[in-house]
């Protein structure tokens, strides 16, 4: 309520009274780092994405040729590897900040290999699924399938580059000051991505 | 951590100054050198659609003249032509170019605050350029599906293009928004975070709050775009169904079953409605500082004008399927939208009485700037009252496809906001090069332009209302069409070629002027906002020299009571305020 006051007072200054005055620009926002920000807002870009192409899912399940698939049972092993991903990268985080550079990079190895372990398994999944001749053109949900695995990849590749960026830092230059900063970002990355993911699985495996 | 703003630890930040020339021009950083490499990329891709254009009135104003103007040919020039104007134009040119040059100026920031990812949204913008200019060039050609794309007839045989040209196309619009997302990124946190010191949001000139706001509906939009785009691609390329229903294609079963090309046209008005005002609202940040600038007069109702920008912003996410009343909606839903499109009118409405009484009792100059702003005023007024006709689904199906329809929005979001990126090319064009575009021809190019240019959309009007459908490669011996629909068809087409030869006379003037233009000096209009203000003109890289520039008030202090000039730069502090009347600086906060 505090926020939503403060920004209301800002949109509503009577900016042609207060000639002369400095205002304060400390405030909250513009004291944030600017990757920080830059990453919310890329993350409302995303989210706006999977918005789209969910409500696309809801809207073309009405239709009377969708078909229900079951889906690989692999996915489940999937989706705790990357749970696993996101606890790993936080205590990464949490100890960098705690300057423990050790622990930080063995957290990070496993976040690493467990993100890594995870597209393996979408990879495995879309095998099986072809194996089993559930192929794009066959029906609309499997089409979403392949989809929604392939964009969620996709990002989550984009968002390796920077850990790995972020990892060879971290055992070149571990004293870097800037390393937890850009750890943080990946870790934020990391948990946004697991939470589309849980939206992508559910809507996969209520169709 | 603990984190001081940019602009309290500006002498901590090592600003990379480019040497070499490649580092300087071509793989640069600073926002001015990639704000111009939008601009010219974004002005000679338009200049091919504008071609198109008359490529498209020679056939329609003289059917049956010129054979190399095949039916294929002319489905391929709408589409090309729409979707150039559309995004690559009109979205590049406003946000790219003049969101670039005017942010961090504006705001009193040595640039964006991603350089390097700035620098990537050009490169990328630029290669989806090429890509969709490399559909001219395959064999097949671009596609002709019109510039919606709509499936199922965009990925079917017998549209033009379907070999490769709408690859390409989705292709292209699949890059254009990864590097429209880079640079949107960066105008937001800019704004948001590199201020100087003093320029509170409320002191923001109205130029940043239309792009920023923009840019904000651009970055939630243009998803709408990339979603459909992927899915039609798919449809397209490897066979399946999301938007593609079963059907029979010359005379072979297609493949597909069940998809739903309603579902794309959701989807693609939900980018489409607010991309509208992706290119409108910098338009009319911008003719709200030209007119205030050249009216020597405080802008009327700034926080009104503000509150107007977000209202129109917020609204136009909830207006999207009054493009889609012909689809078979449920009236409900029309009803819905009509409402809703009426009210955005509302704020919207409010934008141009603020104009027009922000030019009551001002002191007019009628500079170049000023009149293509005046003739936008008018343009806009035109266009957004035949847009209340087709906003309200009774009145809208009986001229739905007609030559009413091509009317209404070429006047308000073609030549609108094309008149107000004149105004601005001609009101900022001195700061960029340190120059001024030449008084006579700019004035020749205004009234020709203007004129010209209702020659074309205003008869538009009365075809449609007469049902000339829009569309079509020949209107043949249609009954219900007369003779002197035909008359005013050559008419409109005559008319199009005197304003593309009227464009000639900007152009020449813009390579006139970069040599022989009147020097600028570093304020010529007398204006407030930052941007005049740099120590050098052109500003240079880095922007303000040694030290940032500190703001002490609005962007509008003009004909200030008791000040000897009649106007104060916004970094002005009072006490430097030069006087006529010693009551002025007891005055503070008095003279509104």
């Amino acid at each position: 309520m505090k926020a939503r006051m403060s920004w209301l007072n800002k949109i509503t200054e009577k900016s042609w009274e207060n000639s002369g005055e400095i205002a304060d620009l400390h405030d909250d926002l513009s004291v944030r780092p600017t990757g920080k920000t830059g990453l919310y807002l890329f993350l409302a870009v995303v989210t706006s994405m999977f918005l789209l192409f969910s409500v696309s899912h809801q809207m073309r399940m009405t239709y009377g040729d969708w078909v229900k698939v079951s889906e690989p049972g692999i996915l489940w092993l999937n989706t705790l590897l990357l749970m696993l991903a996101s606890i790993f990268l936080q205590l990464s985080v949490n100890s960098a900040k705690a300057q423990s550079l050790k622990a930080m990079k063995l957290f990070l190895l496993a976040a690493l290999l467990l993100t890594t372990g995870f597209i393996f398994g979408q990879f495995q999944a879309w095998r099986e699924m072809l194996a089993a001749g559930l192929y794009a053109q066959n029906n609309a949900s499997n089409a979403f399938f392949y989809m929604f695995t392939a964009i969620h990849a996709v990002h989550l590749l984009g968002g390796m580059w920077f850990l790995s960026r972020a990892g060879l830092d971290a055992w070149h230059n571990a004293e870097n000051p800037a390393l937890p900063d850009r750890l943080g970002l990946c870790a934020i990355y990391w948990h946004f991505l697991l939470l589309v993911w849980f939206l992508l699985f559910y809507l996969l495996l209520s169709s | 951590m603990a984190y001081v703003a940019i602009a309290d630890r500006d002498h901590e930040q090592h600003l990379h100054d480019p040497q070499s020339f490649v580092a300087k021009y071509i793989w640069s950083q600073d926002h001015k050198v990639i704000a111009i490499q939008y601009s010219l990329t974004a002005i000679s891709v338009g200049l091919v659609a504008l071609v198109l254009s008359l490529a498209m009135r020679l056939q329609l104003g003289f059917p049956d003249t010129f054979s190399f103007i095949t039916p294929d040919e002319y489905y391929q020039a709408i589409t090309m032509h729409g979707m150039i104007m559309v995004v690559y134009l009109l979205t590049a040119l406003l946000l790219g170019g003049f969101g670039n040059y005017l942010i961090p100026l504006m705001v009193g920031a040595r640039d964006m605050v991603f350089p390097y990812m700035n620098m990537l949204s050009y490169w990328v913008y630029l290669l989806s350029v090429i890509v969709l200019c490399a559909s001219f060039f395959i064999p097949g050609g671009p596609t002709g599906a019109g510039w919606t794309l709509y499936p199922p007839q965009s990925v079917l045989a017998g549209t033009p293009g379907i070999g490769g040209g709408i690859i390409l196309m989705l292709v292209s619009l699949v890059l254009f928004i990864v590097a429209f997302t880079m640079g949107g990124l960066n105008y937001v946190t800019t704004v948001l975070q590199a201020r100087c010191r003093g320029m509170t949001l409320m002191r923001l000139p109205l130029s940043v709050w239309g792009i920023f706001t923009a840019t904000i509906l651009g970055l939630l939009a243009f998803p709408a775009l990339l979603v459909s785009g992927i899915m039609l691609l798919l449809d397209g390329v490897i066979g399946t169904s999301f938007f593609m229903p079963a059907l029979l294609s010359m005379g072979a079963d297609s493949g597909h079953d069940g998809g739903s090309p309603i579902l794309f046209q959701h989807l693609f008005w939900f980018f489409g409605h607010p991309e509208v005002y992706i290119v409108a609202l910098p338009a009319f940040g911008m003719v709200s500082d030209v007119i205030s600038v050249h009216a020597r007069k405080n802008i009327f109702g700034y926080r009104m004008m503000v509150w107007a920008i977000l209202a129109i912003g917020i609204i136009s996410f909830i207006v999207w399927a009054h493009h889609m009343y012909v689809s078979g909606m449920n009236p409900y839903f029309g009803f819905f939208f009509a409402t809703t499109t009426l009210i955005i009118a509302i704020p919207t409405a409010l934008k141009v009485y603020n104009w027009v009484l922000t030019l009551w009792k001002g002191d007019i100059h009628l500079t170049v700037p000023m009149l293509f702003v005046i003739g936008f005023i008018f343009t806009f007024i035109n266009g957004g009252i035949t847009g209340l006709f087709l906003g309200n689904v009774a009145v809208d199906v009986p001229l739905s496809d007609t030559y009413f329809v091509i009317g209404h929005f070429h006047m308000v979001m073609g030549v609108s906001p094309i008149l107000v990126i004149y105004a601005a090319i001609y009101h900022w064009y001195p700061k960029i090069t340190g120059r001024m575009l030449n008084d006579t021809l700019g004035k020749v190019h205004f009234w020709l332009t203007l004129f010209g240019t209702y020659a074309i959309y205003l008869p538009m009007h009365y075809l449609g209302i007469l049902g000339l459908p829009r569309r079509y490669y020949a209107m043949g011996d249609t009954a219900f069409i007369p003779d002197s629909a035909h008359l005013m068809n050559q008419g409109i087409s005559i008319a199009a070629g005197f304003v593309a030869i009227a464009q000639l006379i900007f152009i020449i003037n813009m390579f006139y002027s970069l040599r022989a233009g009147k020097k600028a000096g570093s304020n010529p209009w007398k204006a407030t906002t930052l941007e005049w203000q740099t120590p050098d003109t052109p500003a240079k890289h880095g922007n303000w020299g040694h030290d940032l520039p500190v703001v002490y008030r609005w962007a509008y202090d003009f004909s200030v009571p008791g000040a000897s000039q009649d106007y104060i730069p916004q970094n002005m502090a009072p006490e430097d305020v030069p006087t006529s009347d010693a009551s002025y600086h007891g005055e503070e906060g008095q003279h509104t």
